[in-house]
């Protein structure tokens, strides 16, 4: 990619970029100012606006500026100033608080907006899950993201997105956080048994291929433990809570998404095939445990054997039989306690 | 024999002074004739030798020459989940006798945790829902029975 086809980004992003760049050192008003072609007033300016906007600075007589605080929640200019810059997305949208982030990455989609589409949101007033489930999505130090994405591939094609969507964004947390985390069938991102990131994927059909496509992702950072719903603590964590201590939600989100876009153009490309295959099994929790599917109104029960060459949950029956599945609500049986 | 043959069917005999046309084929049989004046009439009837319907859970033909005319189907572009409605307290995409234009969508298909909106590639009156909500289906299945036009 040539450094003409980089989405221009604003001056507060670009100082923050340059900063950035230069956590120890410096960074001079007049090398800031030549870089962005404006005045040195112009970059006090929008030092001062970040200041207002939770960052630190500090300002070292003939040495210049230094970076010395970021905002703790998700801010928009440090994500985009965070994101390497082949990985800024020709669309990115941020909300403190919206209705839901599939819902806005859909509407971008359809008013033409140039894919791939970012949304981010700190909260969401109307998050969703599988049917219509609403997904708990309090202004909490999470991570509530979609992208909105036109593949234009056959649906056949489409088939181990979401598992490779859900291996892309469990190998970069676990790489990051150094947490075991795991995945339950399709794409649950699992740590400690309880869920910690949910993904939904919502696709519009034309004839014969998937037009548009909207990926989302909930991921639980830094909510506390009190401020999950009763009915949830025991099913749902954060990141935070299994690594003991809050995580820098910016670079961690930034980190995430950057990752994201790149498995996407790896799916577009069809190479992402045999790192699925590769990762599948580190990530894979069911493997070898009594499951229960749940389909419409049937049930399955059985051991879980892994996944086929086109991402379906493998069952073995109690008589030795297998059975595929393309979709179902997986529950693992409970078993004795050793 | 499909659509796309017996237009062409059509077209030759307006360009020719051919009135009637027969075919008999496995299964069915389809009969065209052209008034003095007006369009063809495209005339079919089931032969008396049926193939035995097909299985619900295999691929059906989207549009056989022996119903009635006028009526189709939707049939799924895919293997998954068919669902009626975004959410179990959301009303259903279309219901019997309602008229869905093209494009607009009937319903939904879960596959590998995608829920696929599927578009009606036609226009009509949906006479028939063939699936229930939350039953698997297959390639090719038939979903809604639909009155076109």
């Amino acid at each position: 990619m040539s450094e003409a086809e980089f989405t221009p980004v604003s001056p507060p992003v670009a100082i923050l970029g340059a900063l950035l760049g230069q956590r120890e050192g410096y960074v001079s008003g007049t090398q800031l100012a030549a870089q962005l072609g404006i005045s040195r007033v112009a970059v006090w300016k929008h030092l001062r606006r970040l200041e207002r906007q939770g960052f630190r600075f500090e300002a070292a007589r003939r040495r210049g500026h230094r970076l010395l605080e970021v905002p703790d929640h998700l801010h928009p200019l440090l994500l985009e100033a965070l994101l390497p810059p082949e990985r800024r997305p020709p669309t990115f949208l941020f909300f403190t608080s919206t209705d839901s982030t599939n819902t806005r990455a859909d509407r971008a989609l359809a008013e033409g907006h140039p894919d791939p589409i970012v949304v981010v949101a700190r909260a969401q007033e109307a998050g969703r899950g599988r049917l219509g489930r609403s997904w708990h999505s309090g202004d909490h130090g999470n991570l509530y993201l979609s992208l909105g994405l036109r593949p234009r591939l056959p649906p056949a094609r489409m088939g181990l997105f979401t598992l490779w969507m859900g291996v892309s964004a469990g190998s970069y947390l676990r790489g990051t956080t150094g947490l075991p985390l795991g995945l339950k069938w399709p794409n649950d991102l699992m740590a400690d048994g309880k869920k910690v990131a949910g993904m939904l994927t919502e696709a519009k059909m034309d004839a014969d291929q998937t037009r548009e496509t909207v990926f989302g992702l909930g991921l639980n950072i830094n909510a506390p433990a009190d401020t999950f719903p009763a009915e949830l603590r025991s099913l749902a964590t954060s990141l935070a809570i299994e690594h003991g201590s809050p995580l820098p939600a910016n670079p961690l989100a930034a980190g995430l998404i950057a990752r994201l876009l790149e498995a996407y153009e790896t799916f577009l490309r069809d190479g992402h095939r045999d790192p699925l295959a590769d990762l599948w099994p580190q990530f894979d929790l069911l493997k070898g445990r009594p499951i229960t599917l749940h389909q419409g109104t049937s049930t399955f029960s059985g051991t879980a054997a892994g996944i086929d060459a086109r991402g379906s949950l493998i069952l073995k029956s109690p008589s030795g039989g297998l059975q595929t599945f393309r979709a179902g609500e997986v529950t693992i049986a409970k078993t004795a306690a050793p | 024999m499909d659509l796309k043959e017996i237009k062409q069917i059509i077209d030759l005999m307006k360009r020719s002074d051919l009135t009637e046309f027969s075919v008999e084929e496995q299964g069915f049989k389809l009969r065209i004739r052209r008034g003095p004046a007006g369009a063809p009439v495209a005339v079919s009837s089931p032969a008396p030798a049926l193939p035995p319907p097909a299985a619900p859970s295999e691929p059906a033909p989207s549009a056989t020459p022996s119903e009635e005319i006028g009526v189709d189907y939707i049939t799924s572009p895919m293997v998954g989940t068919f669902y009626r409605a975004p959410g179990p307290e959301t009303p259903p995409f279309c219901d019997v006798n309602q008229l869905v234009e093209e494009n607009s969508i009937v319903c939904i298909i879960e596959a590998m945790k995608i829920m696929n909106e599927i578009p009606a590639d036609k226009r009509g009156t949906i006479l028939e829902i063939l699936v229930e909500n939350g039953q698997p289906v297959e390639f090719g299945q038939r979903l809604f029975k639909i009155k076109a036009g």
